[in-house]
């Protein structure tokens, strides 16, 4: 009987836990980021991961798409949904291009400053934390844009 | 008792739960999401139709693309500021390699002769990264679902006790012009007395996108009522019979062809962004800047179709 009663809680457990779901952007796989980290990622490396990135991002914001007679709110909501993952996509782009930048590259001469890399690494941690806590399925209640007054 | 079954059931399956909420963040993408840049599911969905440029003749030394002077005299080198990092590159300025430029939105082409004319100014490249987003995003934006687009398309319903008239036929469209989200066309059709349109009557909707249309008949005043939440199968669109209210008094209309643009709205305008970003984020990296800025154009466009966009 307990062990009934735990393998239903247990199931209990994982299915409460898949009615969580979120829509945030998946992280950069661990491989390229260490390469990013380690500046071993030529140029042209960084341009061919950054425009499959997009790419996928792309695929993916478009699978969000509504049915044919989907409603005119289900639609509105879903097109914010795929307007968010798409600026959540660009940001880790922008942060992907942050670490880059905190190792020895190109644009810094084969040098990495210190202070600098620091730098680029905190606000690669700081971009990162704002895409992998953005969930777009909260982020799109409205799709009309207000701009701030003042920041 | 109670608190061994909350310690042997209750807390691991809590703690599971947890654990999978945590891991659970980047779930709800498709399962075919690949690792890049191993994956093969990249097939350039991303790439989009729309106002492409033609691909000109590649200008040789100081030329016009588009309208837009830029700088490029032969193959020279540009001194490296100091000002910051990004602007250390030392790009080689080769004629052609600002073609790209060409396929820019027209509102940016002023930043974009600028920076083509001092190409390691770093404050005018973030300027330009900054101008296209913005038009990207503004183009995309009037692609956004517009009340009463759900309703496009065929709806028929059938009534029997209007004498001639046993079918009627409306079409809902919704107007062109932007900003206008409170009218649309009603087309009525009399597929009993004949094929051709039986008259067009004016379609209102409210915010909400619901709406309603009416056209009044020489057999009575029929009310169409429209919802945007048309299911499957079924429609809660109405066709009422006004004054005699008979068996037709309320006969459901059925959405009988949809053209309902939303769908295909949304993939241009999910393309178009991509194609964008993917843009814009050479001018926002001071790496990628550098090494696209010194291709050629052929090997930029093959890297970066989405130069072609505009």
């Amino acid at each position: 009987m307990k062990k009934h009663l735990a393998q239903a809680l247990f199931i209990v457990g994982v299915l409460s836990s898949l009615s969580f779901a979120r829509t945030v952007v998946p992280p950069a796989p661990s491989n390229i980021t260490s390469a990013l980290a380690a500046g071993t990622a030529d140029a042209g490396t960084q341009l061919v991961w950054h425009n499959q990135l997009i790419a996928e991002c792309t695929t993916i914001a478009i699978s969000f798409a509504p049915a044919q007679r989907d409603s005119y709110l289900n639609a509105k909501q879903k097109f914010g949904k795929g307007f968010c993952y798409m600026s959540m996509c660009m940001t880790r782009s922008v942060a992907l291009d942050f670490l880059a930048q905190s190792s020895p590259n190109q644009a810094n001469g084969g040098t990495a400053n210190t202070t600098m890399q620091t730098t680029y690494r905190n606000t690669y941690n700081s971009l990162m934390g704002q895409v992998s806590g953005t969930d777009c399925d909260v982020a799109q209640a409205s799709t009309t844009p207000v701009m701030p007054t003042s920041y | 008792m109670s608190m061994k079954i909350f310690t042997l059931t209750i807390l691991p399956a809590l703690s599971l739960s947890l654990l999978f909420q945590a891991g659970c963040a980047n779930r709800s993408y498709p399962s075919n999401y690949s690792n890049f840049p191993n994956g093969s599911n990249n097939t350039g969905t991303s790439t989009t139709t729309g106002t492409k440029a033609p691909a000109g003749p590649v200008p040789t030394g100081t030329g016009t693309i588009s309208g837009m002077e830029y700088a490029g005299n032969g193959t020279g080198t540009v001194s490296a500021s100091t000002a910051s990092g990004a602007a250390a590159i030392a790009p080689t300025i080769d004629a052609q390699a600002p073609e790209s430029y060409a396929y820019l939105p027209p509102s940016v082409t002023q930043t974009a002769t600028a920076l083509a004319q001092d190409p390691s100014n770093t404050a005018l490249r973030m300027q330009l990264a900054g101008e296209i987003m913005t038009a990207c995003t503004t183009d995309a934006a009037t692609l956004a679902p517009q009340p009463g687009e759900p309703l496009m398309g065929d709806w028929l319903a059938t009534c029997t006790d209007t004498g001639e008239i046993t079918y009627v036929y409306v079409t809902a469209k919704y107007p062109t012009q932007s900003g206008s989200f409170g009218t649309g066309l009603a087309k009525f059709y009399s597929a009993a007395a004949n094929s051709s349109e039986a008259g067009v009557g004016m379609l209102a909707m409210n915010t909400q996108g619901d709406g309603n249309a009416y056209y009044v008949t020489t057999y009575g005043t029929y009310l169409a009522t429209f919802t945007d939440k048309p299911t499957a199968g079924t429609a809660t669109a109405q066709l009422v019979s006004g004054g005699s209210g008979g068996v037709c008094s309320r006969v459901a209309a059925a959405l009988n062809a949809s053209r309902n643009p939303i769908p295909k709205k949304h993939t241009e305008a999910m393309s178009r962004l991509g194609a964008c970003y993917r843009q814009a984020m050479v001018f926002v990296s001071p790496i990628l800047y550098g090494y696209v800025y010194n291709l050629n154009p052929a090997a930029a466009q093959s890297l970066l179709p989405s130069f072609n966009y505009y």
